[in-house]
């Protein structure tokens, strides 16, 4: 789930507790909400700053193990490894309180634990440190290169692509409540992505889907952008949705949908995630070197996982979507961005307003990068398009306006449409005769009684602020769950009987008699609280997992922590000198 | 979706440029892109090229590198370049100059890297015209398979760059003349001067076979015999019609020092050889049945000839490119308007007349003045009413005859001949019956297929000396035929769509004219009837072009 989703589900007091957390101290100066704080670097990067070392642990530990998650309570707190219980709860309960973590409960008690799955990659670079690359840009203009294949074009342009051609052949399904075999043939033929691509990226359609799996992912992602809505006799067009869609800029809609397929297509694979954390560092439009990112990964002591296969995988996906380029050369595989992964704000795209359309004397329409989606959707009906590369040509013809005509567009409404998306240049007088007497020649032929009119859908004409567009998630994290981050996530509730401790216990290391020594592991024990020792002049940090009394005396078995490595050990009482109870939260860190 | 500067270029992944002809930086944009990729469109503000092999190819053989051709696209481009592109570029540009073709010792020997080498010869017909291996680079040729290995190279992807020289041929005097034979001053424009040079390239193995571009109306032919004079060699010109032999004939006897004896014609009705020798393609193609040789074609070799000028060069038919491949030790120059063929032999003109010598652009000459100035106008006429009935209830092609022999087009006639009166106009049409109609109707002559050739020469001429001020002329009239004070022409009914026609046509009026250089085009159509769209489809290559069409409705 999205931060905007998760929004949607909390209470304004919910969000505006999060902000109270120490974490966000600053943010909260600058008067960013919650939904702001958690996506924007300069927050993230003061937040883990001021994060102590069991929260920064259990986020290091979740996001290694369960990309955003989510995952039970069993299962996470089985990987917490370094961590004492209590270290470990208390880390997590500042994270719940500061709307970094979520707590759900599912319906039969047991709980689950996730974040905005948004939130992956922008959080990941501080909490794993990992050094910037450096562009391979220079170097590679003198290398010998070799592409491997042309590059895909962006996700957003075939949706578009596909979404047109269902909107000219029509929506309605079969009896068996799915299109018809030829439409997705159509829409195949729309597209550039196949079934084979979606396999080797790892991505399966639900079971039992009656489509194949290019179809499948195109269908159900239009389904999670809200333009389709499946209904028992057809596909129905949510037009405002559909505005809403092609309101936003390119580089958005983009960004967008890479975090739809994160979180739909790479659920379960941790690995995959940090590939695209990493590569979401790359500078855009900058070449870089392969090899130097799965070095960087290998860094990142991942146990278990198929790197090389799950780059492979991440790069396919990457490339058939149209979001990099690949390039074979002497030095190995480059790969470069060609959108903004991380685009997150408005103010972050380049300078570039919406480019008009140039219609010819010919009938050529060119369509520049930056013209809206919105124009690009009325091309498709009334004009064929011929290539859709960096500049973009549809041609105006005698069946282009034909199919416009059956679709209930009229000449002169075309020509308002074409004079609008041309920002008020002229069209040449050739052109508008051209349109008038294909208009004339097909009068008779258009049947007004069989206009299409419910076919390609009418746009509504009012203006659509970009931004604002809540990308809807699969809906798994939440799906019957109920957040838990509203409830009281206090000390007591995992440091029972606290009151009842003696306070020395937690301030000062000293020296105790064997029996309260035994006291204080059996309360260490109890909380899965470390405890600090002084042996041999040094102060070590220990956490007790075994107490047993042996011969009249007792051991303790647990794990001590030291600089270079943590080791199990069995003491007897008297192998340290002083000791302290280390509760989390109260008495500080070891 | 990243880059953007404020550049006029967009470059697309498929080689295509697009130049935005409105941009401050577009004039600077396009000097350098004509240096690598061709022209193919400029129907408004954003005219089209083509970067292609051949294209790069030829930039190549002019010294330019794929470095220079990437940075110049990233100069101007305002989206940034693909990187499919960048790569393409460069490996294009890195085989030009990997094979070479020399003579040493008397032998033809092909030079390369030895792999490349190595898998090229594992090629059956490339190893058809290896004769022996010399050391791990060369390769001996046989001789007369030089222009058949030239081809199959550059079918593989590898042009050869081609230093085994020619001979000189049979010698012959020949010297421009500074006055006319009918008196007027003569010298090349710049442009010519500059062309020839390229071409000839002092007489080195550089230079001898190549295409020089020129638009329609800037003097192919004075470059071709400027060539001629510059090599002093016996020629053989080849070309597209009869009526195109004849002017050939004439600028030669007319501009040059050559005698009528030295200058011979060779056409269906003429077969002299002279050590300036013109024929069309039509009569080398010729022969009795399928299974008979091209007998016409032992003309390559009657004479020792040291030149062959291919005129319009994108219409040289396939038998001429065979009997090319074995004469490429004599000096070849090609003269098209466009390098674009309609059967994709573009790399056959490549390997084996040779790459671009020149080119120059239609806007710069018709800026310069050596072109007229067109303004085009489609003028809308109502449907005769006493036909509109029998229109509505014909079939499809009927109605295309009746709207385009539409009685009413006969007073637009009129009314442009006055208002263009005294000035030598043209009236074109498909049709003879309403040819004939028309002229009758007007009293002017008319020239059609029917017509014998000594009738119709005598008609051009006095057509060209001002005694006959219009001219009635069928489809006989739209190729290569110089009327080059026709000022105005008047299109009555056309092929249906052939945009080829229309350029044609307007082709006739395109001869530089005193005063403002002006010319008129207009062509009549039948409004609410299928001759609209015929005629948006003949338009096409014009608009294409750049020219713009007025509209005019009656």
């Amino acid at each position: 789930m999205f931060v905007k989703e998760w929004s949607e589900k909390l209470t304004s007091e919910t969000k505006q507790q999060f902000m109270d957390s120490p974490f966000w101290i600053e943010a909260a100066n600058r008067g960013l909400c919650w939904e702001n704080a958690v996506i924007d670097k300069l927050s993230i990067q003061e937040a883990v700053e001021r994060m102590d070392e069991a929260s920064v642990a259990v986020l290091r530990t979740f996001y290694s193990c369960f990309g955003a998650g989510p995952v039970s309570e069993e299962r996470l707190f089985s990987l917490r490894e370094e961590l004492s219980g209590a270290e470990f709860r208390y880390g997590l309960i500042q994270l719940q309180n500061a709307g970094i973590v979520f707590a759900l409960r599912q319906g039969w008690g047991e709980r689950l634990y996730a974040m905005p799955s948004d939130c992956f990659m922008l959080w990941h670079p501080f909490l794993f440190g990992i050094n910037k690359l450096p562009a391979e840009g220079a170097a590679f203009a003198h290398w010998e290169q070799r592409q491997e294949d042309a590059a895909s074009k962006p996700l957003g342009r075939q949706l578009l692509a596909a979404w047109a051609e269902l909107a000219r052949t029509g929506t309605d399904l079969t009896a068996k409540g799915i299109l018809p075999k030829k439409t997705t043939a159509k829409l195949m033929l729309a597209i550039s992505f196949t079934d084979e691509d979606m396999a080797q990226a790892g991505w399966q359609s639900a079971n039992q889907d009656p489509y194949r799996p290019a179809a499948a992912f195109l269908l159900k992602v239009s389904e999670h952008l809200g333009v389709l809505v499946h209904e028992k006799n057809r596909l129905r067009w949510e037009k405002n949705r559909l505005a809403e869609w092609f309101s936003e800029p390119e580089l958005m809609q983009e960004a967008l949908l890479l975090q739809w397929c994160l979180e739909d297509l790479l659920e379960k694979k941790p690995a995959m995630w940090h590939i695209m954390a990493l590569l979401a560092r790359l500078d855009p439009g900058t070449w870089y070197s392969e090899a130097a990112v799965s070095a960087q990964f290998l860094q990142l002591g991942l146990k278990e996982v198929d790197w090389e296969q799950s780059m492979n995988s991440c790069l396919k996906l990457l490339r058939v979507f149209g979001w990099v380029e690949l390039a074979r050369t002497e030095g190995g595989r480059m790969l470069r961005w060609t959108m903004m992964p991380l685009f997150m704000h408005q103010e972050q795209l380049p300078a570039m307003r919406p480019e008009p359309i140039m219609s010819e004397p010919n009938g050529d329409l060119l369509v520049p990068p930056g013209c809206t989606y919105r124009i690009r959707w009325e091309l498709e009906l009334i004009a064929d398009r011929k290539s859709d590369d960096q500049l973009s040509v549809w041609q105006l013809n005698q069946s282009s306006i034909r199919r416009a005509l059956s679709h209930g567009r009229t000449i002169p409404s075309i020509l308002n449409f074409l004079q609008a998306a041309s920002g008020g240049a002229p069209i040449s007088p050739i052109l508008q005769t051209s349109l008038t007497d294909w208009g004339k020649q097909d009068a008779g032929n258009v049947d007004k009684a069989k206009l299409l009119t419910d076919g390609y859908p009418v746009l509504p004409q009012e203006h659509q602020a970009s931004g604002s567009f809540i990308l809807r998630s699969s809906g798994r994290t939440l799906a019957g769950n109920e957040i838990m981050n509203h409830e009281d996530f206090r000390i007591e509730r995992f440091l029972p009987e606290l009151e009842r401790v003696p306070t020395n216990w937690m301030q000062q290391l000293r020296s105790y008699h064997h029996s309260t020594r035994f006291e204080i592991m059996e309360r260490a024990l109890s909380w899965q609280a470390p405890v600090q020792l002084s042996m041999d002049d040094a102060v070590v940090a220990f956490v007790p997992a075994r107490l047993e009394r042996v011969d009249g005396g007792w051991t303790v078995t647990g794990l001590l922590r030291e600089a270079s490595a943590n080791r199990e050990v069995c003491l007897t009482p008297e192998m340290w000198q002083g000791m302290k109870l280390v509760a989390p939260g109260v008495s500080g860190f070891v | 979706m990243l880059e953007h500067q404020d550049g006029p270029l967009i470059v697309q992944s498929d080689m295509t440029v697009l130049l935005d002809y409105e941009h401050p930086m577009a004039e600077e944009a396009r000097r350098k892109l004509i240096l690598f990729a061709e022209l193919v469109k400029r129907p408004g503000n954003w005219h089209t090229y083509k970067m292609s092999s051949l294209s790069l190819w030829n930039a190549a053989s002019t010294g330019m590198d794929a470095a220079s051709i990437i940075d110049s696209l990233k100069q101007y481009a305002r989206y940034g370049l693909p990187g499919v592109l960048e790569t393409n570029i460069r490996i294009l540009m890195e085989r030009y100059g990997k094979l070479r073709l020399e003579i040493s010792e008397g032998k033809l020997l092909l030079y390369g890297e030895e792999s490349l080498l190595h898998e090229l010869a594992g090629h059956s017909v490339i190893a058809e015209c290896l004769q022996e291996r010399i050391n791990g680079g060369t390769w001996e040729v046989s001789p007369e398979h030089r222009g058949q290995l030239k081809q199959e190279l550059i079918r593989l992807g590898f042009p050869v760059i081609d230093l085994a020289g020619y001979h000189t041929g049979e010698a012959l005097s020949v010297a421009l003349r500074h006055v006319t034979k009918q008196g007027r001053s003569f010298m090349l424009r710049d442009y010519q001067h500059q062309a020839v040079n390229l071409f000839y390239k002092e007489g080195t193995i550089q230079g001898g076979s190549g295409v020089v571009v020129l638009p329609c109306g800037a003097g192919k032919t004075i470059v071709g015999i400027a060539a001629l004079a510059r090599l002093n060699s016996a020629t053989l010109i080849l070309t597209s019609n009869a009526t195109s032999v004849q002017q050939w004939k004439e600028e030669l006897l007319d501009k040059t020092t050559l005698l009528p004896s030295e200058v011979g014609e060779y056409t269906g009705s003429s077969k002299q050889v002279r050590p300036v020798t013109i024929a069309t393609y039509q009569i080398l193609t010729h022969r009795k049945s399928k299974k008979d040789s091209f007998s016409h074609m032992k003309l390559f070799s009657e004479r020792d000839w040291g030149l062959i000028i291919y005129d319009e060069v994108h219409l040289l038919p396939a038998p001429v490119f065979r009997m090319t491949a074995d004469i490429q030790a004599t000096r070849r120059l090609g003269l098209t308007a466009t390098l674009v063929r309609e059967d994709g032999c573009e790399e056959d003109v490549f390997s084996l007349i040779g790459p671009k010598q020149f080119e120059l652009q239609w806007k710069t000459v018709e800026a310069e003045g050596h072109i007229a100035s067109v303004k085009c106008t489609e003028i809308r006429v109502p449907l005769d009413q006493g036909i509109s009935e029998l229109y509505h209830s014909s079939e499809k092609r009927s109605r295309a005859r009746l709207a385009a022999e539409n009685p009413g087009k006969v007073t637009v006639v009129r009314q442009l001949l006055e208002r263009h009166q005294g000035t030598p106009t043209l009236i074109i049409g498909q049709y003879l019956d309403q040819l004939h109609a028309l002229a009758d109707s007007l009293a002017v002559p008319v020239i059609t297929g029917e017509l014998p050739q000594q009738e119709r020469q005598s008609l051009y001429e006095q057509f060209k000396a001002g005694d006959v001020p219009v001219l009635a002329v069928s489809k006989v009239a739209n190729f290569a035929v110089d009327l080059p004070d026709a000022a105005v022409a008047i299109q009555i009914s056309g092929s249906y769509g052939s945009r080829q026609e229309e350029a044609q046509r307007i082709g006739r009026i395109l001869r530089p004219k005193g005063g403002l250089n002006e010319a008129w085009f207009y062509t009549i159509v039948t409004d609410d009837t299928s001759e609209t769209e015929y005629a948006a489809r003949r338009q096409m290559f014009m608009l294409e072009q750049g020219y713009q069409y007025e509209l005019e409705k009656r």
